[in-house]
């Protein structure tokens, strides 16, 4: 049965890869970032939540995506069904800088719908420091920044030419190996060369798109209501009828539910601490 | 006061613009193309003064605030280019600098190289070709040979878990359509990295939403095949025991070039050894031959093939010229210039058995020698456009066949003379739009439109002194034109509404010349139609069903006929994915098929020295019922798949084909009157791959029965047959120095009518044997042996044996060929037609050495 909910939810985390997507770049690298963030669960308890990040870096075009997003399969890294749910507490999106040429592309799946948000790539003003550290092996330089009302402390790497970073954070003259917000960090954890193709968001009809800043008001709104860690389904209003089907995995003494093609549904979730406030 | 002030502030703002000063340019590789997300910065000693990265066109801009008074330093860095920089006084307060960038091979910390044999993203599986190689393998055909679940058969044409591929990409461009042969038989096996199949292929991409059964091919080359042209030189010498062309010679260039935005192939070959130059030219697709309705009368005298071994005694030749730009990421120009020559002669004896009207049979002994030359030129242009929101493709064609036949012919030990000689040509032009909006509603428009004509084909016979003949000429327009909606309704539900109207104009005049007996008809077929549908996508995708009406009115307007009929062919389709690696597929269809001005000839057609073919005059109507469904597994991290097929069709005519024999003349026509047909079909087909000891393994099966009627002399007979065949493969290489390749297939057919019976069972083994005693030196063995039943008792048993030897040194491949090493002349076979019986005898090409070089250039 596990076995089963396994190949359905490696299916699942697929189905994006299965529709044919257009290939925009090719990636020169591929960097893999753990991410942390620092939480309370619906008791109010503390607790930090981890996932991985992988960042495909090409020419034009830089995708960030949580782990299970990228499409590369083998037989020793099949998708793990509990990381699928760890990341679904996380709320990590899948972005697209660079892509269409000047835009950045924000894909959400906030459920039962996915969201996809566009806006012309933002600068992030970074005052450049002078000090080095050394980081998981690289030597690297401070920077700060304030972005969307976050404060980030970051160390980026000058042997790596590449103004690529994690998730939305980018712009340095290096790459980014290490980035710090109050609750939130980011550290590289992998460098590979990798030429993998970089897919542009799957054309669904069924995808909301709007403009970046509505997205965002949107899942802040969602996500940041206080029930929402006790139940994070409190939004929808007739959540029997928007479950088109479901399966249930025991795991550990504890119930993972995937609804409507695998995706991952919480009963309860974590306090939701935004990457951007606006 | 006031100048003073003036002053001062002028003073201020120049020492404040001073300070502000603007870098600006921009970054180019050897190329001259910009060079995007460059890192330029401006460095004062270990200082960071200010940074920025070049946009796609490779431009930069950088804004200096305070400028130091000591010398700053403008560095560009790029993962994959060499660090430049450049030093900088600030005399003026606009710099411009542009740099040029050379190319570095990147290292990076923690690298890991993942060279795994097979990788699956979503319904693309990539094969790392390297790792499924064998040593002997020269070609990408080679290669292409060994992946799970690939077949390439004799022809070249590779197919999918059965499937056969619908586009073959190089390097995401389709340069070649159908003639990848070209590509397949002439790029080395070591320029490809990877071979990419894409399961559920979308020839238009504002279609990828519909579920799609259609497999593709792409295949990535390595860096050494990139931007840089190459190519391979193929000559080749060689002496044949006995036939007709005792000295063979091959020769042949082949140039290619593959950039980002241009692949061009091109390529000149000649020969009389086997198919050497017309082999490259096979379009798997169809499309590069010319059929005109007087040329589909009056067929060649080719005299068929036998099922195995080498035949034909043929000269060939062809120069192709195939170019694709792309204009941009959706947008390619393609122009494919193709001519190629081909002479065939082969030696065949034939018996033909019919049955007569008073139940006695007559035998016909011929024998006959029948030479074929000809000509095919053909030019296509095509522009495409295939985004995410619009497709559009505008393809202009035009293509031209000149053939001439021999085919004299001993017969019962009488010479008959045998000329046909005719030349066709065929201009179209197809232009097909679609578009989507955002909501997902699609539309498409398209129009094609083509011209073709036989201006004059020629047939005569000389018969015991006495000459007769028949001449013909077609001339034939066709006009398409379609157009249709796809609206989404709600995110389960689509309706469709597609119109279609097809017209075609013909004329043609046959002239029977002993006898004068003309046939002349023109006119046009009309055919509107619409076929009003809906689609039904479930929301988690794995449903997907379609249906349409097909209602249509056929008319045909010729000479004197006004024929005029509604038809509805009603259509379903159901897909269901249990997951990436399987799928369930069913259609059924009714499908009515109306006969064409052809069967308006009602006066007698000389179509060889014996045989007259005369037209019903009845407009043929065939209904039929077909009903298919098949299931797909695969576990391609297993290197498995098994794919289970079963077909049904059911078909009802309202004319039924009857055949008269007088003496040795055999005289075809059609009678009216109501016939049934049914044909039932199963198949099963898996391939297993173990690519840690580099063995693939391939097995399938298959059953069919069915029924059928014809008439002879007026009898009507009712014909029952089933068939069934079994198929096995393997290539295995159980030691590093040997690889051994079997397969084998067993074949048994049995059709049944009155009270006769007829069995034919057929066995065909063949192998190889490859021994490398040294890794560049490949030594084979390989034969074929087949037993097939001729009579009731009697059986044919034939072997036939090659040898090679092949030496791969650098860049060059040299190869000795044998050919038919035990010098076995002929090969026979018997076919069962219903109630004929065909016995051929096929004369074989004789011992043949050959000695061939490859060089890549």
């Amino acid at each position: 049965m596990q076995k089963i909910l396994v190949i359905m939810m490696a299916l699942a985390l697929t189905t994006a890869a299965q529709a044919q997507t257009e290939t925009v770049d090719t990636a020169q690298f591929v960097a893999v970032y753990d991410y942390e963030c620092r939480t309370q669960n619906d008791e109010a308890a503390p607790v930090t939540d981890r996932m991985q990040v992988v960042v495909q870096v090409g020419r034009t075009v830089t995708k960030s995506m949580p782990y299970s997003a990228y499409p590369v399969y083998d037989a020793e890294s099949k998708p793990d069904v509990a990381a699928g749910f760890q990341e679904a507490l996380m709320h990590m999106p899948t972005v697209w800088t660079g892509y269409p040429e000047g835009q950045t592309t924000v894909r959400e799946f906030i459920f039962p719908h996915d969201y996809e948000g566009y806006e012309p790539t933002p600068d992030i003003a970074w005052t450049l420091s002078e000090d080095t550290v050394t980081v998981s092996d690289h030597l690297c330089q401070q920077a700060t920044a304030t972005f969307r009302g976050l404060e980030w402390h970051v160390w980026y790497t000058e042997e790596i030419p590449s103004s690529a970073g994690p998730w939305r954070l980018r712009g340095l003259p290096g790459l980014i190996v290490k980035a710090e917000s109050e609750v939130h960090t980011f550290c590289l954890a992998k460098l590979r060369m990798e030429a993998s193709p970089i897919t542009a968001p799957e054309q669904t009809p069924e995808v909301h798109r709007m403009k970046y800043a509505k997205l965002l008001k949107h899942k802040n709104e969602i996500y940041g209501n206080r029930q929402y860690a006790k139940n994070p389904m409190y939004y929808v209003p007739n959540p029997q009828g928007s479950i088109t089907d479901m399966s249930v995995l025991k795991r550990n003494g504890q119930k993972l539910v995937f609804a409507n093609g695998g995706h991952p549904l919480l009963t309860k979730a974590h306090v939701y601490q935004p990457l951007e406030l606006k | 006061m006031q100048r003073l002030l003036y002053t001062i502030l002028y003073v201020v703002l120049a020492v404040h613009a001073s300070a502000q000063t603007m870098v600006t340019g921009r970054v180019t590789d050897m190329q001259n193309k910009p060079v995007s997300d460059v890192i330029v910065k401006l460095v004062s000693g270990s200082k960071t003064l200010a940074f920025t990265s070049s946009n796609a066109q490779g431009e930069y801009s950088l804004e200096v605030k305070n400028v130091p008074s000591g010398e700053v330093t403008l560095q560009f860095t790029h993962i994959s280019y060499e660090k430049e920089s450049e030093r900088l006084s600030f005399k003026e307060k606009a710099v411009k600098v542009d740099m040029l960038l050379t190319p570095k091979a990147v290292s990076l910390k923690e690298v890991t190289v993942k060279t795994d044999p097979l990788r699956q993203r979503g319904d693309t599986l990539s094969h790392n070709l390297a790792s499924f190689l064998g040593k002997g393998d020269v070609t990408l055909e080679d290669g292409l040979r060994r992946l799970p679940g690939v077949d390439v058969a004799q022809s070249g044409a590779i197919s999918y878990m059965g499937k056969p591929i619908s586009q073959f990409n190089i390097e995401g461009l389709d340069m070649l359509g159908g003639k990848y042969n070209l590509a397949t038989r002439n790029i080395p096996a070591d320029y490809v990295t990877q071979v990419e199949i894409v399961r559920n292929h979308h020839r238009r991409r504002v279609e990828k939403d519909v579920p799609s059964n259609e497999v593709s091919m792409n295949i990535r080359l390595s860096n050494k095949a990139k931007f840089k042209p190459f190519g391979q030189e193929e000559a080749g010498a060689g002496y044949m025991k006995d036939g007709n062309d005792r000295l063979q010679a091959l020769l042949g260039v082949t140039g290619m070039m593959f950039t980002d935005k241009f692949q061009t192939i091109c390529s000149l070959k000649g020969g009389n050894y086997k198919s050497f130059a017309q082999a490259d030219m096979i379009d798997h697709f169809g499309g590069s031959d010319v059929t005109t309705p007087a040329t589909s009368l009056f067929g060649g005298f080719d005299g068929g093939a036998p099922p195995q071994g080498e035949y034909l005694y043929q000269r060939n030749g062809m120069a192709t010229l195939n170019g694709i730009h792309k204009l941009d990421s959706a947008t390619t120009v393609k122009v494919n210039a193709d001519y190629s020559y081909h002479r065939a002669t082969h030696d065949i004896s034939q018996s033909s058995t019919y049955l007569t009207g008073t139940g006695d049979y007559v035998t016909v002994n011929e024998q006959t020698s029948p030479l074929t030359k000809v000509h095919l030129p053909k030019l296509t242009v095509n522009y495409l456009k295939n985004a995410d929101r619009v497709y559009f493709s505008e393809t202009f064609v035009v293509k031209g066949k000149f053939e001439q036949n021999e085919g004299d012919v001993l017969a019962n030990q009488q010479l008959v003379e045998q000329r046909r000689k005719t030349s066709s040509f065929e201009v179209g032009n197809d232009l097909f739009w679609m578009g989507r909006t955002e909501k997902g509603t699609r539309r498409h428009v398209n129009a094609s439109v083509s011209f073709k004509r036989t201006p004059t084909l020629r047939l005569s016979f000389v018969n015991d002194g006495r000459g007769y003949g028949q001449t013909a000429q077609s001339s034939t327009l066709s006009m398409n034109v379609g157009s249709s909606f796809n609206i989404p309704i709600g995110k389960v539900f689509r309706l469709s509404l597609p119109v279609r109207v097809s017209a075609m104009y013909d004329d043609v005049e046959t002239n029977r010349v002993a006898t004068g007996e003309v046939n002349d008809i023109r006119g046009w077929s009309f055919t509107p139609s619409i076929n009003p549908g809906f689609e039904i996508h479930s929301r988690n995708r794995r449903f997907y069903l379609s249906a349409g009406l097909g209602a249509a009115l056929k008319g045909l307007y010729y000479n004197k006929l006004n024929y005029t009929k509604p038809v509805l062919n009603p259509s379903m389709g159901i897909n269901y994915t249990f997951s990436a690696n399987s799928k369930l597929q069913f259609s059924t269809g009714y499908t009515t098929q109306i006969g064409d001005m052809m069967t308006l000839l009602t006066e007698p057609m000389q179509v060889d020295y014996r045989s007259v073919r005369t037209s019903s005059g009845i407009i043929g109507e065939q209904d039929t019922w077909h009903t298919s469904g098949d299931w797909k597994w695969q576990l391609p991290m297993q290197y498995f798949t098994l794919s289970l097929a079963a077909s049904h069709s059911e078909g009802k005519r309202n004319t039924l084909y009857s055949q008269s024999v007088s003496g040795i003349d055999i005289s075809s026509s059609a009678l009216q009157r109501d016939t049934r047909s049914r044909s039932t079909n199963f198949s099963v087909s898996s391939t297993k791959n173990f690519p840690s000891i580099f063995t693939k393994l391939g097995a399938d099966a298959s059953y069919g029965f069915g029924d059928s009627e014809q008439a002879v002399n007026a009898n009507i007979i009712k014909i029952r047959s089933n068939n069934y065949d079994l198929h096995g493969n393997a290539s295995v290489t159980p030691i590093q120095w040997l690889e051994l390749r079997y397969d084998i297939r067993y074949g048994w057919s049995r059709s049944r009518y009155s009270e006769e019976s007829n069995t034919v069972t057929s066995l065909t083994h063949s192998g190889a044997i490859h021994v490398f005693p040294i890794a560049t030196l490949d030594l084979s063995l390989d034969y074929d042996h087949v037993r097939r039943q001729i009579t009731t008792d009697q059986y044919k048993r034939m072997s036939l044996f090659n040898a090679s030897a092949q030496y791969k040194w650098k860049q060059c491949v040299l190869r000795l060929e044998l050919t038919n090493l035990l010098n076995q002349r002929s090969y026979s076979y018997t076919v069962f037609d219903g109630i004929n019986t065909y016995t051929y005898d096929y004369g074989l090409c004789g011992r043949t050495a050959m000695i061939r070089t490859t060089f890549k250039l």
